[in-house]
């Protein structure tokens, strides 16, 4: 034989024939399937059971809230009436305004007077509000993997948490404002190199500043400090030594990032792939890695979400962005699996901003993972801490039960 | 031009799965493969099993040359048929029962070497994964360059792989091959010079292959 590829696949193919492989048990095989089947035929019809007392549940809210609005606003001056809110929509207020509007999945935005916003668009679990001027008040409807958006000017606002609010006016000597009444956000943008995570009672503030340093291509004024953040979140804001090393990347943005950045998922993570995922796992900053874990979640491929959030561990052990991968990771997980993820969240930053959350979710794994010792203990702890936090009922029925 | 295969191609339409299927004529095969479809999506238990039994050394096999030795192949087989009966009713022409499986086992390999492939930098082993026992070929040489072409395999694109040991190993025509791989035949021709060049190339730098090759490239 004179061709060397037919001969090399020729030895190939006589290996694998002449290796020990059993043959497949048909018996086995036909049995694990067919419970396979039935395992997801079960889940899916309990998905979509929760969807639809989620649903009943959602409308009776928007009745209830419809009619608070309504008695709210017989003894004011600003009316918010309550309506869904459709993808693409946008939405204007004038002076003593406000408008409010509701999102498929339960959760709440509030356009402030003389304010302007569109629903960039709405997913199965989130969406992105663009920002054009004023104010939004965004309540997200807390769910496992939901991911809220606000983008203000070159500012993305990303809720982690359920209440803040959002105010940004370009020509204003401080544009953006970010105020969080519960929960956390995690803010980007020029100002920040890097994520700054926000939490409740705390706000972040970014001035203008008019400088030589103004990037042509930018018309809106530079922002360049950032005010009356508490000393724990500017204890977790990015460390310097972090952000020089992901800070020329800025400057050569790979597309799949702009992309990624105007809110096209699936185009970014399909031209991540063709840039080649390896490199990206690789070379790519932490914040990179982040930001096409984000990517792959919004577009459903969760296999490139993982393994972008792991390489973040694997290359970044140590930084907040590590530990954030831990969390993100727990909230895709389920089970003893997510327990984990938010232990190790909770064991690198005890202190962080999403440790609240971490340790409420902490909680929930347990349950779900049926380890009612380690739930109880998380509940005491959780209760011990944040008595009034957002999972306080349920660690208390944790206890209870 | 294509090169010569190691096996000689079958077209994947009409052919009946098993071995030891008796030999029908076209339209017989289409006719018993279009029953098999309605009886799946009726849910017939004495079909979903004979389904099994005709199918399960077909898809056996397609994973084993696309991924050569595995632990898990018995879960992989699984994730194929859960795929396939999940998926009957989308199957728009059930004459293509066959080649429509055979896709379903090739897309469940792809996955499985593209996440090798990208976690070739996080693992020990240039490619992630070692073929714990590869096999047993007779003799030592043998084996030796079986292990090495398994490595080289491994190396390479996962879509150039697929093309490669579709058409040389796995006997299919450039049209079938093509078409379980959901790209055009032009698309599959140029993938499959491409493995076919990267696989040369590797083997020619690898000690063992060189030997096994000769010196000249070509085979001792």
């Amino acid at each position: 034989m004179t061709d060397p590829v037919a001969r090399l696949l020729e030895t190939y193919a006589e290996g694998l024939e002449a290796g020990p492989h059993e043959s497949t048990n048909i018996n086995r095989l036909e049995q694990r399937v067919r419970g396979t089947l039935r395992e997801r035929a079960s889940a899916r019809k309990r998905t979509i059971t929760r969807l639809q007392a989620g649903l009943a549940m959602a409308a009776a809210f928007a009745l209830v809230s419809g009619g608070v609005a309504y008695q709210i606003g017989r003894g004011h001056s600003t009316p918010a009436a309550t309506a869904a809110m459709p993808a693409g929509e946008w939405l204007s207020t004038t002076t003593g305004v406000a408008e409010e509007r509701k999102f498929d999945d339960g959760s709440l935005v509030r356009l402030e007077s003389e304010s302007s916003a569109r629903v960039q668009f709405v997913e199965a679990k989130g969406g992105l509000v663009h920002l054009d001027r004023g104010a939004v008040k965004l309540k997200v409807h807390h769910r496992d993997g939901s991911t809220w958006r606000v983008a203000a000017g070159p500012y993305e606002v990303e809720a982690i948490g359920t209440e803040f609010i959002v105010d940004w006016v370009a020509n204003r000597d401080k544009p953006l404002r970010v105020s969080v009444t519960e929960g956390t956000v995690a803010v980007r943008g020029p100002a920040f190199r890097g994520t700054r995570f926000v939490s409740a009672h705390q706000m972040v503030e970014v001035a203008s500043q008019e400088s030589a340093a103004v990037a042509s291509a930018t018309p809106e004024p530079m922002p360049v400090a950032v005010d009356s953040l508490s000393p724990e979140a500017e204890a977790e804001a990015v460390a310097p030594e972090e952000t020089t090393a992901s800070a020329p990347r800025v400057r050569n943005e790979p597309s799949w990032r702009a992309l990624e950045a105007s809110g096209k998922y699936a185009d970014a993570v399909k031209t991540a792939e063709r840039h080649g995922l390896s490199g990206i796992y690789q070379g790519g900053a932490a914040d990179d890695l982040l930001a096409l874990a984000r990517a792959s979640r919004f577009a459903g491929r969760m296999d490139v979400a993982r393994e972008a959030l792991m390489a973040c561990r694997a290359r970044f052990s140590g930084s907040q962005q590590a530990a954030m991968s831990a969390f993100l990771l727990g909230r895709s997980a389920s089970g003893a699996q997510a327990a984990q993820w938010f232990s190790a969240y909770l064991k690198e930053q005890p202190g962080g901003a999403l440790a609240r959350e971490a340790l409420g979710r902490l909680v929930e794994a347990y349950q779900a993972a049926g380890d009612r010792v380690s739930s109880r203990a998380a509940a005491e702890r959780y209760l011990k801490i944040y008595p009034d936090g957002p999972h306080a009922t349920l660690a208390r029925e944790a206890l209870h039960r | 031009m294509l090169a010569a295969r190691t096996t000689t191609p079958s077209p994947l339409r009409l052919a009946s799965a098993g071995s030891t299927e008796p030999v029908l004529d076209d339209a017989a095969a289409s006719f018993a493969v279009t029953a098999m479809v309605e009886g799946l999506r009726r849910s017939d238990p004495a079909v979903t099993r004979r389904f099994f039994e005709m199918y399960a050394g077909r898809v056996e096999r397609t994973l084993r040359r696309l991924l050569g030795p595995s632990d898990d192949m018995e879960d992989l087989v699984h994730d194929v048929f859960v795929d396939a009966l999940e998926a009957i009713d989308k199957l728009r022409e059930p004459a293509a029962l066959p080649g429509w499986v055979t896709g379903i086992a090739v897309i469940t390999a792809k996955r499985r070497l593209q996440k090798q492939y990208r976690r070739r930098w996080l693992s020990l082993s240039p490619t992630g994964v070692l073929p714990e026992q590869p096999s047993s070929p007779v003799d030592v040489e043998s084996r030796a360059a079986f292990s090495s072409i398994h490595e080289i395999l491994n190396l390479m694109r996962p879509d150039d792989k697929i093309a490669v040991l579709l058409y040389r190993v796995d006997g299919l025509t450039v049209d079938d091959a093509s078409e379980v791989m959901g790209i055009s035949s032009s698309t599959f021709k140029r993938r499959l010079r491409r493995g076919e060049r990267h696989l040369l190339k590797l083997a020619k730098r690898s000690t063992t292959l060189r030997i096994w090759l000769g010196e000249d490239g070509r085979p001792s």
